[in-house]
């Protein structure tokens, strides 16, 4: 039934040797018990309760279809308590890390100063946000919404991906899958004991509550502000509103007045404390950044500075994850937590040294290329999956500009039990954990689990034909 | 010396105006080279201003209107001393990290041309201020001083090829080579006590400043070719015109609005 296991990947339900590994027994079982076109059911079901929720996202650069359900697989996958407990550790040690990073380089930049990271990759990176130095957010936290990229290729081996420490998108996901998955399958349920995920939203708004601007003495207002209805994530963005209990605006509903941000409501104007925006930073105010956008309110970046308002998550958190910086995370981790990292970086090649671009250029059969600036899959190179054409494309464009590309080895992603047309199949996946950062930081037990549903694709993105899966993480 | 300073920004609306959101640079800081004696900014909501510093060390005003009929006015008025230092500003307190004023901006990102300026300096001065005074002198031979060439978004690329410019385009091409050499530079705006001295001179000006090893902020008038004396006071600066515009502002309402600007900078008479 599950077609063969690579001996060149970990799987996470089958060992080597055909065993099933302890937390997917059950797992097992209940596949193996059920009737002939039992999971067929059920992923039509889900499709159904999928369309019927309306959870679309938009494609970019694709024009049939500009909105379009993300597949959903029915199997879940699963993560040990103790396997999690390790990487929980990982995940802390790092958005504590980059936070303490984000308020250094935006005072007293002493990383630079002890020569640990080159201060132009700081100082003249198009991320790094000038504006932003000086100022002191609320509890000097600058990134409170994080999803950390991570992909497995062993037992215990984890690597980091991406840091996503702007405006990282996929909690809905994760969230919806679950619901879905209590609904289809109630019974595998009271099989295990699976970490609950869906207080997410009310820790996000006891995150947002807590980092409240010193101007505010009662119970902050929180909004979402979002760019509106033709953004890729404006599901989210209205989701979270709605299971928080707080309004969803977009830059027109709100303007400053006498040094603070106030919201148009149908009686009196309200005064705003806490604004999560999912408006990217160029956007934000007209007046201090892009001139011309109409998606945010003019004078919010000054109110912002005044210490009269907070912007989660702040502007300028994007030079830390920059794919650039990257490179420096495990001494990023060092300098300022005296610990070695917990979580491992993917080697990563810098094309504007000579000897490591001579050799991306005569191994890009093994090798993942990536834009510095791009995300979502776009604008990327996959070695192994690639033609002699696209090759011949990107050696190209990385001789033109070296510093626009970094490119690391191919990795080999885990893979996971997947319902396919002819049954279940190995398919391989990666894990977005989402993190919050307040007075506390919380990591919600599980994420979004990407799958890459093309056999023998690693590329999981959702605009490149990637779907989702509930992410189980066991409790003791 | 005591400077005078009456500067007056009026907005005339066609239409009453509905909303108006101004960020107001006009608040000098004392240091080694003046001292503001008497200060004072009348502008429509200025008694409910937002004040705050901005990252390049300015004191900002955030004004809001609404619903303004007829003109609205910025009115700044004040006394300060000057002395003369040689140009030398020294650090102004709480400053942050001179650093980020290696930062190009769209404004002062650098040609070929620029490069080649930079190239020619490079390594051949006994030190910086000497190496700063060569760069006004090459920018005073390669370009013409000339108000109908450019525009306030002219880029020193655009001004460098042109071969003409203002003082902001002069102080964006010497920031541009600063920044080129790995030396802090940003731009300075300001006003410039009028004399008969055949000079170009106009009374809002703008200039550079400069870090120096050992001596902390030195100011450049690479539009006049030397370094600022005590005629000049010190307004406001940031990484390029635009970051350290005196009033940048948003306003909506129908119709049109026009500008008048009146600007008196005199030397006051001895107490």
């Amino acid at each position: 039934m599950y077609e063969s296991v690579s001996a060149d990947f970990y799987d996470e339900m089958y060992s080597q040797d055909g065993d099933v590994r302890p937390a997917y027994k059950q797992i097992e079982s209940w596949i193996s018990k059920q009737p002939k076109g039992g999971l067929k059911q059920i992923a039509h079901d889900a499709e159904e309760t999928f369309r019927r929720l309306g959870i679309t996202f938009a494609v970019y650069g694709s024009t049939d279809a500009v909105e379009r359900l993300i597949p959903f697989d029915i199997i879940p996958r699963i993560i040990s308590a103790s396997e999690w407990r390790r990487l929980e550790r990982g995940i802390e040690q790092r958005v504590r890390a980059l936070n303490a990073f984000l308020h250094d380089i935006y005072h007293r930049q002493e990383i630079i100063k002890a020569g640990r990271i080159p201060e132009e990759l700081i100082l003249k990176n198009a991320a790094f946000c000038p504006e932003m130095v000086g100022a002191n957010p609320a509890r000097d936290i600058y990134s409170h919404i994080i999803g950390i990229d991570l992909v497995r290729v062993a037992e215990n081996e984890f690597y980091v991906l991406e840091d996503n420490l702007r405006t990282p998108s996929g909690v809905s996901y994760m969230i919806e899958d679950r619901e879905a998955m209590m609904r289809l399958v109630p019974e595998l349920f009271s099989r295990y004991r699976v970490a609950p995920v869906e207080d997410y939203p009310e820790n996000l708004r006891r995150t947002l509550r807590s980092v409240s601007p010193p101007s505010c003495k009662g119970e902050p207002v929180i909004v979402v502000l979002t760019p509106g209805i033709y953004n890729s994530a404006f599901f989210e963005h209205s989701f979270l509103a709605d299971e928080m209990g707080v309004e969803l605006c977009q830059g027109g509903d709100l303007y400053v007045e006498d040094g603070f941000v106030y919201m148009r409501t149908t009686q009196k104007p309200k005064r705003v404390d806490v604004i999560y925006r999912r408006v990217d930073d160029e956007y934000l105010d007209p007046l201090t950044f892009n001139p011309d956008s109409t998606l945010g309110v003019p004078g919010l970046f000054s109110v912002y500075r005044a210490g009269n308002v907070t912007i989660v998550n702040a502007p300028g958190t994007g030079i830390a994850d920059d794919k650039a910086v990257y490179t420096y995370v495990p001494q990023i981790i060092e300098f300022y937590t005296g610990e070695r990292p917990i979580l491992n970086n993917v080697q990563t090649f810098n094309c504007t040294n000579e000897d490591e671009r001579s050799y991306v250029l005569d191994n890009l059969e093994e090798l993942v290329v990536k834009e510095v600036h791009g995300s979502g899959g776009y604008g990327m190179l996959v070695g192994p999956a690639s033609t002699k054409k696209q090759r011949a494309d990107f050696a190209r464009r990385i001789k033109d500009r070296p510093s626009n590309y970094i490119v690391q080895p191919t990795l080999a992603l885990s893979t996971c039990p997947t319902y396919v047309e002819k049954g279940i199949a190995p398919r391989h996946v990666d894990l977005r954990p989402f993190v919050l950062c307040g007075e506390d930081v919380k990591i919600t037990p599980g994420g979004l689990t990407r799958v890459a549903l093309k056999k023998g694709s690693l590329v999981v993105n959702s605009s490149q034909g990637g779907g989702t899966k509930d992410t189980w993480v066991l409790e003791d | 010396m005591r400077i005078d300073i009456d500067h007056r920004t009026t907005y005339k609306y066609e239409q009453p105006l509905r909303y108006g959101l101004q960020e107001l640079r006009l608040s000098p800081r004392d240091t080694q080279r003046q001292k503001v004696l008497q200060w004072k900014i009348d502008a429509p909501g200025i008694d409910r201003a937002l004040e705050f510093f901005d990252a390049w060390g300015n004191k900002v005003h955030l004004v809001s209107q609404k619903e303004e009929t007829g003109d609205s006015t910025i009115a700044v008025t004040g006394v300060v001393e000057t002395t003369e230092t040689d140009g030398i500003v020294g650090n102004l307190r709480g400053e942050n990290s001179s650093r980020i004023f290696i930062r190009f901006t769209p404004l002062t990102e650098p040609s070929d041309e620029i490069s080649d300026i930079a190239e020619s300096l490079r390594g051949r001065h006994r030190d910086q201020i000497a190496l700063y005074h060569a760069l006004m002198e090459t920018l005073h031979k390669e370009v013409k001083f000339d108000t109908s060439s450019t525009q306030s978004d002219t880029t020193a690329a655009e001004a460098m090829k042109n071969r003409h410019g203002v003082c902001q385009d002069f102080s964006h091409i010497f920031i541009s080579v600063s920044r080129l050499l790995g030396q802090p530079a940003r731009y300075v705006t300001g006003y410039l006590a009028m004399e008969e001295t055949g000079e170009i001179a106009e009374a809002h000006h703008a200039w550079v400043e400069a870090e120096v090893a050992g001596l902390g902020w030195v100011g450049f008038d690479p539009a006049n070719g030397v370094s600022p004396d005590e005629r000049y006071v010190r307004l406001a600066c940031g990484l390029d015109a635009t970051t350290a515009a005196p009033i940048r502002g948003v306003r909506r309402g129908y119709g049109n609005e026009t500008l008048e600007v009146s600007v008196s900078v005199n030397q006051s008479d001895s107490q």
